[in-house]
């Protein structure tokens, strides 16, 4: 394996928060961050579920939801033994409640965090409306 | 007379108990700390060297505080029972000491290989090579 893949919702703050979170992280495996609904992404992956996190290795295997999340972990340096502990049968129903409850609630975890999305971000610019200079 | 015999009893036998408990640590973990290194045996040994005195440190420097009593030592009885009390408690130190130091150990080894680890789950489907 020498790449992973990871398509992420880009309209939700929280997940691009998160995105940003990971490429500021040191990895074992680069990690390539894709909108799920940029030209890209369809091109590429087309039979892929939308709107849900999915990470897809340079070999085809596919992770989907909280099994693609604790992959993105153990990308990681830091977290790999999180990622391990997380995927033991033990801690694996936990792990997979807490990303369904933060993954089904994302627009509104965002909402409180006040964490915008750059599509957010673009809509509300393009609202606003600036007054014409009136030097001439 | 009788306080004083146990006091030197209760050092004799913790500090021989600690150098061994340290010595049996520094020999046997060793070899682990040389895996976890990848080989690397002038690394595993220098942090092996400093566990064992960080160990030693803990261990001595907890003898020396449990060492005074403000129990009347009247009777070989009481002294008896006073050494057993006190090393007792100095034996289940070292043995929760040398428990954390082997867990401290295997994390090291274990993080060492980290990065050979295979995923820890497995894929949800498979689609053509990218």
């Amino acid at each position: 394996m020498k790449s992973l893949t990871v398509l992420y919702d880009p309209h939700c703050g929280l997940c691009t928060e998160v995105r940003d979170w990971l490429r500021a992280q040191r990895t074992y495996i680069p990690l390539r961050l894709v909108a799920s609904d940029s030209d890209l992404s369809r091109r590429e992956f087309p039979d892929l579920p939308k709107g849900e996190l999915a990470v897809v290795s340079d070999s085809g295997e596919v992770w989907i939801g909280d099994h693609a999340f604790i992959m993105c972990l153990w990308a990681l340096r830091a977290f790999r033994p999180w990622a391990t502990r997380l995927a033991s049968p033990f801690l694996r129903p936990m792990a997979r409640q807490a990303f369904e409850l933060l993954s089904h609630n994302r627009g509104t975890v965002s909402a409180l965090l006040h964490l915008k999305s750059e599509a957010e971000l673009k809509k509300r610019l393009s609202e606003v409306s600036l007054p014409s200079c009136p030097i001439q | 007379m009788y306080i004083e015999g146990s006091y030197l009893a209760y050092l004799a036998i913790s500090l021989t108990a600690t150098v061994w408990v340290a010595r049996t640590l520094h020999k046997n973990g060793r070899v682990f700390l040389v895996n976890a290194f990848g080989g690397d045996i002038e690394l595993a040994g220098s942090v092996n060297h400093l566990l064992v005195v960080g160990f030693y440190l803990i261990n001595l420097g907890y003898v020396a505080q449990a060492l005074t009593t403000s129990q009347d030592v009247i009777s070989l009885r009481t002294a008896i029972e006073l050494v057993s009390t006190k090393v007792g408690t100095i034996f289940l130190v070292l043995g929760l000491m040398h428990f954390f130091n082997l867990y401290v150990f295997n994390r090291l080894r274990q993080r060492g290989k980290e990065h050979l680890q295979a995923p820890p789950i497995l894929p949800d489907a498979r689609i053509a090579k990218l």
